[in-house]
């Protein structure tokens, strides 16, 4: 790519045009999640929930579906006769707030501005969930740290709710502000709310922190109910989400407002430290697949020199130490057990010795020039060797044999942990042969598989690993390059 | 004489609420007629508040076909909006959809106590007048938005939840709609200019500042900083399609 070249708005678009596969990759999920859950219009999509985070900061999520859409569905809602009995003090469990009233709220607070200012939710309940359209102020004399509705404020209430208030909406709950002390409620405040709760559910306290928004230049605002458990009065804080209307497009369009996507500086250590780990995720599994191919060649060239018919066991390296007690081999011998085989493979194994010194004393005669094949007969053969006859050749210590497990294992490990392993043990592995034999007319196909399920695996884990650090550092340069592009005319 | 007009962005989000609400209650009918009587005050003779909107119980009056309401009614609604905000007097009345219904009479009825006109096309555009002698002239107006804004795009308030390809969209489309209207607004300063006999000594201020601030260079480090970042893309990709090289041998 050719970077100087480019426009910032066409280095836009390049990292646009980069990324649809994640998009792709998105719609896919949707649909995933969209298949696990039952849709619903007033029900935030599993990628707009509200986590701890955003109900601790008191920040309102954005909703999707427009007012329009809002209304069309409470219009639609016919109450359920369940939902008018009793319901569960913690039965509702989240609150959809138009714009509107959020606006409005917060204009009342910041009118306030150290006084504490209280007001109405107007709006209905859809089962578990309110839903607030507008609001009013009560014209109450609040002090920096109180506020309390009097008998006119109640009587203006209702005034107001007979003359303003659209069909099907009622007052569904309060509002009031904390100016610089953050949104909760107080002892009195779930006092009240609890009294509310008690004679008018359902019942909503909103808390605004006017001072704290104007600060943070960002809503402060939560939304709560009370529970009473084990006569302890508790209040609990439900997401909130804030819907618009499609026609308020007309209002907002005039502001002038352009925003720069912040980038996490922290983001592009991150980054590469993940592409240098997938890097040498790749290289292990690289050189494993070679140390295992190395592997097979040596064992089976050892394997050849060792099954080399020596004139003298002299001649044999191996016999060198051992020859005092390790019986010549008769070559008129040659046994067709393959017990003898199996010992043998495991050489310089004190029991093995015996074994073989055993079974030449048995005279039973030993196949030197089978014995390869011998090797891949057992481990071919569906015997039905159970685990008693294990003690003749139960468990075959194999050295190596599968070593591709081994590296599965291990770099599966890597994966999970994240976590490097530049040096492989050299491990000797034991294989239940009943389960080997088996298994082993498929087995190299499923390794086959899941090699290169591991390899696709790996190779995607860089390839994104990079896209993102690449879409950084883009991402930077088009930032850079719109800065200097906004002076320079 | 020049007015300034400013409407709190709350009143029209009232409107439009109403406005949608109504359209799902009547569903037989895809325009609904809709009157509003508009709260706010004035300043000097000149600069106008709007604060506050009220909807007219509009009713058709059979004899004569045309709209009509229930004074008495819309007294206690400005009363009651008084108790608790008692600065805010009648100033001006919204019509919605006026090209499709005739607002005559209950203009006529209220002509006394507006200064000033809206005629809202839903969805579509709003324009200001203002009353002069025999007639209404066509205005500019501003919105007044809080600085603090609740729903200031998608991507601040979904956090992290936003897709990365959600996210340049967003950020294109919002870098166009920013250009697309600055354009609009050059144009309507030169067109000022141009047209205006005696401009006003505050606007020629304000646009004195802006040209001057266009005239700010870039920073000093700048084409060194760019030039940095290229070369740490190329050196990256060089690196890594190496080592691909490698790897893939």
């Amino acid at each position: 790519m050719s970077l100087p070249t480019k426009s910032v708005a066409e280095l836009n678009r390049f990292l646009k045009e980069e990324y649809i596969q994640e998009q792709r990759e998105n719609e896919f999920f949707d649909h995933i999640n969209g298949l696990r859950t039952t849709k619903s219009i007033l029900r935030p999509s599993l990628s707009a929930s509200a986590s701890t985070d955003d109900l601790s900061e008191n920040v309102p999520l954005i909703f999707d579906p427009n007012q329009d859409e809002i209304i069309r569905e409470c219009n639609n809602y016919k109450q359920n006769e369940r939902e008018k009995l009793e319901v569960d003090a913690q039965y509702y469990d989240s609150v959809l707030i138009s714009k509107l009233a959020c606006e409005q709220i917060l204009n009342h607070s910041i009118e306030g501005n150290r006084i504490e200012v209280m007001g109405m939710l107007l709006g209905m309940t859809v089962a578990s969930q309110f839903i607030i359209f507008d609001s009013f102020k009560l014209p109450v004399q609040g002090t920096e740290t109180r506020v309390n509705a009097q008998s006119e404020s109640y009587e203006y209430m209702v005034q107001y709710v007979s003359e303003f208030a659209q069909k099907n909406n009622n007052i569904v709950g309060w509002y009031h502000s904390h100016p610089d002390y953050n949104c909760w409620l107080s002892n009195i405040d779930m006092t009240t709310q609890d009294l509310n709760q008690s004679y008018q559910d359902p019942y909503l306290a909103i808390v605004v922190d006017p001072i704290k928004s104007l600060k943070e230049k960002k809503i402060c605002m939560g939304a709560f109910r009370t529970i009473k458990e084990n006569d302890v009065l508790q209040s609990y804080q439900l997401p909130l989400y804030v819907f618009d209307s499609a026609l308020n497009k007309l209002v907002d369009e005039t502001t002038l407002n352009l925003k720069i996507s912040n980038i996490n500086l922290n983001g592009e250590y991150l980054l590469l430290k993940n592409l240098l780990d997938n890097m040498k995720q790749v290289s292990n599994y690289n050189e494993l697949v070679e140390e295992d191919v190395q592997n097979l060649r040596s064992r089976t060239s050892e394997r050849n020199n060792k099954f080399r018919i020596y004139d003298s066991p002299r001649e044999n390296p191996r016999n060198k130490d051992a020859s005092a007690h390790i019986p010549l081999l008769d070559r008129g011998h040659r046994n067709k057990s393959t017990s003898s085989l199996l010992h043998l493979m495991s050489s310089g194994n004190e029991e093995s010795d015996i074994d073989m010194e055993r079974d030449s004393s048995s005279g039973i005669e030993f196949d030197l020039g089978s014995a390869s094949s011998s090797l891949y007969t057992v481990m071919d053969a569906p015997g039905p060797t159970t685990t008693s006859s294990l003690s003749h050749f139960p468990q075959l210590p194999v050295q190596n044999t599968r070593r591709t497990d081994v590296a599965q294992r291990d770099l599966e490990n890597n994966l999970l942990s994240g976590t490097e392993r530049s040096n492989m043990e050299s491990e000797t592995h034991v294989i239940d042969y009943e389960k080997h034999s088996l298994k082993n007319n498929h087995s190299g196909t499923i390794n086959n598989v899941t090699m290169a399920l591991q390899k696709g695996q790996l190779r995607s884990n860089y390839i994104s690993s990079k896209q993102a650090l690449f879409r950084l550092k883009i991402e930077e340069y088009k930032k850079l390059r719109f800065y200097k592009d906004a002076f320079t005319l | 004489m020049d007015y300034s007009i400013n409407m709190d962005s709350n009143v029209m989000y009232s409107v439009n609420y109403e406005y949608e609400n109504d359209l799902n209650s009547l569903s037989e009918s895809e325009l609904v007629p809709q009157c509003y009587l508009l709260l706010g005050q004035v300043q000097n003779g000149k600069d106008i508040t709007i604060s506050r909107n009220i909807k007219i119980p509009i009713t058709l009056e059979a004899v004569t076909s045309e709209f009509g309401f229930d004074d008495k009614n819309l007294e206690m609604k400005i009363e009651l909006i008084r108790v608790t905000e008692p600065n805010l007097d009648v100033i001006g009345l919204l019509l919605v959809n006026p090209k499709v219904f005739d607002y005559d009479s209950i203009m006529h009825r209220l002509m006394e106590r507006i200064v000033i006109l809206f005629r809202y096309e839903a969805d579509n555009k709003l324009e200001c007048y203002v009353k002069m002698i025999n007639d209404f002239k066509l205005v500019d107006f501003q919105y007044k938005f809080n600085s603090v804004q609740v729903m200031n795009s998608k991507e601040d308030k979904k956090g992290g939840n936003i897709s990365t390809y959600e996210k340049h969209q967003l950020e294109e489309t919002n870098y166009r709609n920013v250009v697309e209207k600055l354009i609009i607004r050059i144009n309507t300063t030169l067109n000022y200019l141009q047209k205006s006999e005696e401009p006003n000594d505050l606007i020629l201020r304000k646009i004195s500042m802006i040209i001057s601030g266009l005239k700010r260079p870039v920073t000093e480090d700048i084409e060194k900083e760019i030039i940095n970042h290229e070369n740490e893309i190329k050196l990256l990709e060089i690196v890594l399609n190496q080592w691909e090289m490698t790897v893939s041998d």
